[in-house]
């Protein structure tokens, strides 16, 4: 019963099915949703970490490698972050009061001198649907702000986004100035112009194209 | 020839919804339930204003060797690519366009509300605004091209191919400051997101491409899915 609910909230997850009144996707109409069924869940006594995990996690990895095989499109993803969303609602308080844990903890922002966040929102909810605790620092973020963030959070990765050539330059600053602070420190890189050829020459430690990339990475490095 | 400025409504833009559900990826396989929020947006957003956009002409030398365009002073690496595009050109109408904060302020209101779908819809009407707006203006500039024995080009910008975004700081300064309501930052990012700013080529022996798309090496364009001949800037406004 509770290994039918788990694959069912994946589901909802993968299709983002919000909860019984949303009438997305047309399919699952008048089913219950992702807030319904994670609630089910806790009340029969399923753990959040393993309604995280088993559930939601599958739900959202199916989504990233759809998206990256361009099956699915952004609608869809943003659809199956609001699933996620709505499940963590249940989720996060007992993450915030038991010894819980995530699979680590991610900082992302948007380089200074650039003020564009889908791409680095769209990679936010994708990681965050995949386990790890995420802080975003919003756009136009300095070298000092993505450091006091690294300090305050030891053994995060950091992610610098930017979608303009001109702050292209301003990523390799920052990524020069983290590293300086802490060679130790991971950072990921991504956006429209970002190349792993750049990624190599500014001394970043990941490029992905997409936000299953990202998710691989962390991945990786959390095994 | 100075300024001519021009301030547009949304509804006499033909902004089309299936071009905003091209733009998220989709062909005639849009859901209805995603075609409905592009409906809804589209809606809410008719009293928009903001949308403004202006040109003014200048007198270009061209140098095919460093594929450098001159402008009095101002020299413009624009590329062998939007070179060869602009080739013949013996004036640009430089252009500045905006589909207005007030879009770009519903988009980020949304998503702040954790209506993510809808914020993301409301930034690609953005795009297609700023884009129709553009349409309009082209074909201001065709019409006075056509009145001097000339042709127009498409439209260009920087950051198209190799030509750098930054020259937009020199093409910003023949315009007085928020030109539009449009301000550029260090970065060149302009503000609001959604304008545009570039040349369209002017000339007696210059060429308009119903398509262009192929010349561009992005990979991660919004417009590479799009079907040629968007827009026709011979037809009347």
């Amino acid at each position: 019963m509770m290994e039918e609910l788990l694959a069912k909230l994946s589901d909802c997850i993968e299709f983002g099915k919000i909860n019984k009144v949303s009438p997305y996707p047309p399919n699952m109409k008048d089913m219950d949703g992702a807030d319904e069924i994670t609630k089910q869940l806790l009340d029969g006594g399923m753990s959040a970490d393993d309604i995280l995990q088993k559930g939601l996690v599958i739900g959202m990895e199916k989504v990233g490698v759809k998206f990256r095989e361009n099956k699915v499109f952004v609608p869809q993803v943003l659809m199956s972050a609001k699933a996620m969303d709505a499940a963590m609602a249940h989720l996060k308080p007992i993450f915030a009061e038991s010894s819980s844990s995530r699979k680590g903890t991610f900082i992302i922002g948007t380089v200074e001198g650039d003020l564009h966040d889908i791409g680095k929102n769209l990679v936010a909810m994708m990681v965050e649907g995949n386990g790890y605790e995420v802080i975003d620092l919003g756009v136009d973020v300095k070298a000092e702000k993505f450091i006091e963030a690294a300090d305050a959070h030891p053994g995060a990765v950091l992610a610098l986004s930017a979608l303009l050539t001109t702050t292209m330059e301003n990523m390799k600053q920052i990524t020069k100035a983290i590293k300086e602070h802490n060679s130790a420190i991971q950072i990921c890189i991504g956006g429209a112009p970002i190349t792993q050829e750049f990624c190599d020459q500014i001394g970043a430690d990941s490029y992905n194209p997409d936000p299953q990339g990202v998710v691989e990475f962390l991945n990786a490095k959390s095994a | 020839m100075g300024i001519k400025k021009f301030t547009y409504k949304l509804g006499e833009l033909n902004v089309d919804p299936d071009a905003i559900c091209n733009l998220m990826g989709y062909g005639e396989d849009c859901p209805p339930e995603i075609k409905q929020i592009v409906l809804d947006e589209l809606d809410g957003l008719r009293d928009a204003i903001g949308i403004e956009a202006g040109f003014l002409f200048r007198n270009v030398e061209m140098f095919e060797d460093n594929f450098l365009i001159k402008i009095g002073e101002h020299n413009y690496e624009v590329g062998k690519a939007v070179f060869k595009l602009l080739r013949n050109s013996s004036s640009v109408a430089v252009f500045i366009c905006t589909a207005g904060e007030q879009i770009s302020h519903r988009s980020k209101e949304l998503m702040a509300k954790g209506e993510l779908l809808e914020g993301y819809v409301v930034d690609l009407i953005g795009n297609e605004v700023v884009e129709r707006a553009m349409d309009k203006l082209h074909i201001e500039v065709n019409g006075i091209a056509k009145d001097l024995g000339c042709k127009v080009t498409n439209r260009y910008s920087p950051g198209y191919c190799d030509w750098h975004v930054k020259e937009q700081h020199q093409l910003f300064s023949y315009f007085p400051n928020d030109f539009c309501g449009v301000s550029l930052n260090k970065s060149a990012l302009m503000t609001p997101v959604k304008s545009l700013s570039g040349f369209i080529g002017i000339g007696e022996d210059v060429k308009y491409f119903d398509y262009t798309c192929h010349l561009c090496q992005s990979a991660n364009c919004l417009y590479s899915n799009r079907k040629p001949a968007k827009a026709n800037v011979n037809a009347s406004s």
